[in-house]
């Protein structure tokens, strides 16, 4: 039951189909599937997604390391990268009650992780961006 | 990502297979906003062969209903899996685009 998985992630969107398939055996071996493993995948696409696009200049790419552990009852996730400080739990809220031809295109991704996630802190510890995520499993 | 688009009388149905994400998303945008500025109002858009979506995958539906809502258009989205239903009402999409449970009752939705 106890899986454990840890991927460095290159600065590339490329990465994310590596990623995927990591993640897909990862949560396999771990009895992760439906909703749950849906859910695990959303958030990190969504996550890494952000880091590669908008972490750090072209000039100055930054690393990216994920750790994945299944636990008795949920999937923890710690998600480090040396990018500029960006902490995802303060990023303003969309208006998904706006009118949707009113609506601004983008914006969701970060709103999905904090709503599909069960539990999540973040912390800037030296210059690197720490963010641990939880998935309960026990809820299908 | 496969996508067939096949016209039904005044509705244009688009059947999607496969994965909605960043390295398909410019893909669907291409061929969804072919379709949309080619002329056709009523469009329905059939998930049954979409196994993820992310927002990338959204944001190409937001566009395309945006396109044909200024045309006087409107999309109709059905066959969308249970556990992908909630990040369609997590973003208020749900609200705001009839989604039906199969594409018969899309197609006829558009009727009366």
């Amino acid at each position: 039951m106890s899986e454990r998985l840890r991927l460095s992630i290159g600065n590339d969107l490329h990465e994310l189909e590596r990623l995927r398939c990591e993640v897909e055996a990862f949560l396999e071996r771990g009895g992760v599937s439906g909703r749950a493993a849906y859910h695990i995948q959303l958030a990190l696409d969504e996550l890494v997604t952000n880091v590669i696009s908008y972490a750090s200049p072209p000039d100055r790419p930054c690393g990216i390391e994920l750790v994945l552990e299944r636990g008795p009852d949920a999937v923890d996730m710690t998600l480090e990268d040396d990018g500029d400080p960006f902490n995802p739990l303060q990023a303003p809220e969309p208006d998904v009650n706006a009118p949707l031809e009113a609506r601004p295109i983008g914006g969701l991704g970060i709103h999905f992780v904090r709503k599909i996630m069960d539990q999540l802190s973040y912390e800037r510890k030296n210059g690197r961006n720490i963010l641990f995520i939880r998935k309960k499993t026990n809820q299908e | 990502m496969e996508l067939i688009v096949t016209t039904t009388g005044p509705v244009t149905v688009l059947k999607i297979d496969g994965r909605l994400d960043s390295g398909s998303s410019k893909e669907l945008e291409d061929k969804v906003m072919g379709v949309v500025t080619g002329g056709a109002t009523k469009v329905v858009m059939d998930f049954g062969g979409v196994d993820y979506i992310n927002s990338s995958g959204l944001r190409v539906l937001l566009m395309a209903f945006q396109h044909l809502k200024r045309g006087g258009g409107m999309l109709h989205l059905c066959d969308i899996k249970d556990y992908m239903r909630e990040v369609f009402e997590i973003s208020g999409y749900n609200e705001l685009f009839p989604i039906f449970p199969d594409q018969a009752q899309a197609v006829a939705g558009f009727k009366g």
